[in-house]
C-alpha cells in the first residue's frame, strides 16, 4: 500500500481550521481499495474533548474521513469527560486517544494524532482486525498464546 | 501507540530519547524497529521467561 500524502504536521498547520480533507482523492481511492478486503467489522472507539486538546478536533477529522471509506468501518465518538463511563470502560486516561478493535477489543489504543506515519499505523491496524490476520509467524503466535504474565506495550513516536 | 509531541510528560517518565521507542511492562525497552524474533525475545524477558539459546 502506497499513499501519497499522509495527513502529516504541515499538512494540518497549512489547512488551519479550513473544512478541506485530510486525505488526498488519490488516497481515499488507495484506501478504500485495501478496505475492500476487510472481511469483519472495524470499531473505532474516539474519546475527544473541546477544549484544551490541541490535536483532538483534526484527530476526529481523520477518524472520520477514514471511516467514511468503508462500510465495514464503524466510528463512535465519546466525550472524555462527560462518557466517564465510557473511559473508565476503555481504561483511557488520556486524550485524544482512539480505540481500534473488531467484536473485540484486543488493547490497542492511539493516544495522539495519527497523522504521518502513524496515520499508516493506524490504517494497518485497521486491516490486521478487519482480515483477523496479525501477519505474525505461527512460532511466535504458539509462544505468545502460552504467555501467564499480562504484558503492556507501549510504543512511543514522533508524527514525522 | 503514544505520540511524544503531545504527551511529552510522559516521554520524559520513560526518558524517550529516540523513535520509535517500545517499553514492554514499564521493565523492557527497545529503540527502533527490530525483527519479529527479537521483539519475541524482548517479551520472552518482559514475562520473565528464561531465554531460549
Amino acid at each position: 500500500m502506497k499513499l501519497t500524502n499522509a495527513p502529516a504536521y504541515h499538512f494540518l498547520w497549512r489547512n488551519g481550521k479550513d473544512k478541506m480533507a485530510f486525505l488526498s482523492k488519490e488516497d481515499s481511492e488507495v484506501l478504500k481499495t485495501e478496505f475492500e478486503k476487510l472481511s469483519s467489522p472495524v470499531n473505532l472507539v474516539y474519546f475527544t474533548q473541546k477544549m484544551a486538546c490541541e490535536y483532538c478536533e483534526d484527530t476526529q477529522r481523520i477518524l472520520e474521513e477514514v471511516a467514511s471509506l468503508s462500510d465495514k468501518i464503524d466510528l463512535r465518538v465519546y466525550n472524555f469527560t462527560l462518557d466517564q463511563d465510557q473511559s473508565q470502560k476503555f481504561g483511557i486516561e488520556k486524550i485524544p486517544a482512539t480505540v481500534v478493535m473488531g467484536d473485540k477489543d484486543f488493547g490497542i489504543r492511539f493516544y495522539g494524532i495519527p497523522s504521518g506515519y502513524e496515520f499508516t499505523s493506524l490504517v494497518e491496524d485497521i486491516l490486521m482486525i478487519g482480515k483477523g490476520e496479525s501477519g505474525l509467524t505461527e512460532k511466535t503466535k504458539t509462544e505468545i498464546k502460552e504467555l501467564k504474565t499480562p504484558l503492556h506495550f507501549q510504543v512511543f513516536v514522533t508524527p514525522t | 501507540m503514544v505520540e511524544t509531541i503531545e504527551f511529552p510528560h510522559l516521554a520524559q517518565k520513560y526518558t524517550v530519547s529516540g523513535v520509535p521507542k517500545t517499553l514492554i511492562n514499564e521493565s523492557v525497552s527497545f529503540v527502533g524497529a527490530m525483527p519479529e524474533e527479537m521483539v519475541l525475545d524482548y517479551i520472552r524477558q518482559a514475562a520473565g521467561k528464561t531465554k531460549e539459546s
